[in-house]
């Protein structure tokens, strides 16, 4: 049987300045929906997405929505979030592993 | 004959010519190019926007293969007929067999 094929991958880019990151989180959410091992390296600004310091927040927009306040549950993840997310779903075969 | 896929992440007025241009030197050595678009770069894909006509007319004079990243259009208003012909919507799917299995180098701008 071949071996399990793995997708390694380098970011650079922090939280909230662009939209690198959700393309990574959606990328390496695909790989491991298909079979295949991860390893990402946080880098640079990369480090912070994983900061345990953020904290979710509601859009202001929406401030005389209830239903859009971290409440209800629908303010936005943080990146941390999202990357805890995809670490819960690579802890076993295909596995992912995040470094920073 | 080495395979290329180049993920271009920039419109096409902020940079996102790159691919293009880097994609044409690869072709004329012999390589097969596959071109995501991806982000901002989904605007070569608008089928009204001269900037974006004139790549895709660069990539089909060289041979070069377009995807589009289809949550990127939609997250820009680019679904049916504003999308040009020449270009294939794809998705993230595509994107990891692209990587995993059928390019030798893969390059993100």
């Amino acid at each position: 049987m071949a071996a399990r094929k793995t997708l390694h991958i380098t970011l650079t880019a922090g939280p909230y300045g662009n939209e690198t990151p959700v393309s990574v989180f959606r990328l390496v959410d695909a790989a491991l929906s298909k079979g295949y091992d991860v390893n990402v390296l946080g880098y640079e600004d990369g480090v912070l997405l994983t900061a345990k310091a953020q904290k979710q927040h509601d859009d202001p927009i929406w401030k005389d929505r209830v239903e859009h306040h971290t409440d209800a549950g629908k303010a936005h993840s943080t990146t941390a979030e999202f990357v805890e997310r995809l670490l819960d779903k690579g802890k076993g075969e295909p596995h992912l592993n995040w470094y920073v | 004959m080495p395979r290329y896929l180049l993920i271009e992440t920039r419109g096409p007025l902020e940079g996102g010519d790159w691919a293009f241009e880097l994609g044409r030197q690869l072709k004329e050595r012999q390589h097969d190019v596959t071109i995501y678009l991806l982000q901002d770069a989904v605007f070569t894909a608008r089928e009204r926007f001269d900037e974006g006509a004139r790549l895709r007319r660069e990539a089909e004079k060289h041979g070069l293969t377009l995807l589009a990243d289809r949550v990127s259009l939609r997250q820009r208003g680019l679904v049916g007929d504003r999308i040009a012909a020449d270009v294939r919507p794809s998705d993230m799917d595509e994107l990891v067999t692209l990587l995993m299995e059928r390019s030798d180098k893969a390059i993100w701008h």
